[in-house]
């Protein structure tokens, strides 16, 4: 019986670990019980680092904080995408949530335009950015009217 | 089987405290496989993988992983597993036998999640049942069909049949026939035929509307009108084009005929047709 017990405690505390470990890695992707409030607080952040981003390219302000703002603007979209679709997958019916899942991918898109930077003129560049500033409005516009 | 029960019942009359750790491990330990099962939803749904896929595959792990971790259980108490996993394979086989069609749809079902030749709310036409593709499960590929019915299809019936796939592509070509009378004019019947699709806000202007002289039948001259449109267009647009030119012909003086026969008939005295 001592054989199985000293089997034992090793065993429970593993599953211990595990649980914990798990319960604070689920708790940290933001996704369980509530994503829309995931992603409504990553477009909110998305949508004013945007506003930033594109007031500076007005103003010619320096490469390295504008890569660096792209990389965080992106990352914004990335959770927001996630949140969305985790979302979008248990609630299959809802299709105001579908759809801001596309206009933030389709920011996502634009964004990966903007970083790679390849434009044949300033207009394109600047009807890029334009389009971006419009979906991201877009996108909080319908997130807000989701979660009120 | 009655063996392992009894050493089940002994374990938990007899050890006491390990019971207790037991019955705290198999809670924890189905907790912890609970969010780690969480975690790979998450990561297969950001992965931006098909729904039906991440479905298919959740199900999956989720008998393999829960079956094992009982069978672990099992071990730990002192129960010989060897037993139960002969029985279980003997079950299985039995089992396998009498339902092979059953085997054969969930072996199927992987075949289409991973060759994928439609996704989630595709619109396809398998073996002549068409609809908007809802689920695909172990068993079934769900479609909805376009008057709301829901039809569950039989996954080795699917794998095993044409399958139409009328959302693969983002453009689609529409053809329309329109049936003349003999006296219209070529010239006049294009003409209208063709400004109205160019006119058509959902036609697209290229690859550009085309009209073609198809086939001289029995009552009438057969013209058809050939458009691309965008998959999600392509209904309106049909419908459009079938109303609109229809009353644009008319209004253009061009005849619609119906069936009709002419007859002859020979004199038998002049030995001549009449």
């Amino acid at each position: 019986m001592s054989q199985i017990f000293f089997n034992l405690i090793p065993e429970a505390v593993f599953w211990l670990v595990c649980l914990v470990v798990s319960a604070v890695v689920v708790k940290s992707t933001g996704l369980y019980k509530k994503p829309l409030n995931t992603a409504k607080s990553s477009i909110m952040n998305m949508s004013k680092k945007v506003a930033e981003y594109a007031s500076a390219k007005k103003d010619k302000k320096n490469l390295l904080s504008e890569a660096k703002s792209m990389s965080s603007i992106l990352k914004d979209a990335k959770k927001a995408h996630d949140a969305l679709s985790v979302h979008c997958y248990d609630n299959r019916m809802d299709k105001d949530s579908a759809d801001t899942l596309k206009t933030i991918d389709l920011a996502t898109e634009l964004l990966h335009k903007l970083s790679k930077g390849v434009f044949n003129s300033d207009k394109e560049y600047e009807r890029t950015l334009k389009s971006l500033v419009k979906e991201t409005d877009k996108a909080v516009k319908q997130i807000k009217a989701i979660t009120g | 089987m009655q063996e392992m029960l009894e050493q089940l019942k002994e374990f938990f009359t007899k050890s006491g405290f390990n019971a207790l750790i037991m019955v705290f491990i198999l809670i924890a330990g189905l907790l912890a496989l609970r969010k780690l099962l969480l975690l790979l939803k998450y990561s297969l749904i950001t992965s931006r993988l098909d729904n039906s896929l991440v479905n298919f595959v959740l199900t999956a792990v989720k008998i393999v992983v829960y079956t094992l971790f009982l069978l672990h259980c099992m071990n730990m108490m002192g129960i010989a597993i060897t037993g139960f996993v002969s029985a279980i394979s003997a079950v299985t086989l039995a089992i396998g036998l009498s339902i092979q069609n059953v085997i054969a749809s969930v072996a199927n079902g992987l075949m289409i999640v991973s060759t994928r030749p439609f996704k989630v709310n595709d619109y396809v036409d398998i073996d002549g049942i068409c609809g908007t593709v809802q689920e695909v499960t172990l068993m079934h590929t769900i479609l909805n069909t376009p008057d709301n019915k829901h039809v569950f299809v039989p996954n080795s019936k699917v794998f095993g049949s044409q399958i139409t796939n009328y959302s693969a592509n983002e453009f689609r070509r529409l053809d329309v026939l329109y049936e003349v009378d003999y006296a219209s004019k070529v010239e006049k019947v294009r003409k209208i035929l063709l400004d109205y699709a160019l006119s058509h806000p959902l036609v697209l202007k290229n690859p550009a509307p085309a009209v073609h002289y198809a086939a001289a039948k029995d009552s009438s001259i057969t013209f058809t009108l050939r458009v691309w449109v965008k998959t999600s267009d392509y209904w309106p647009v049909n419908w459009d084009l079938q109303e609109e030119n229809f009353k644009n012909l008319v209004k253009g003086g061009v005849n619609i005929p119906f069936p009709q026969i002419t007859l002859s008939y020979r004199d038998s005295k002049k030995g001549a047709a009449k």
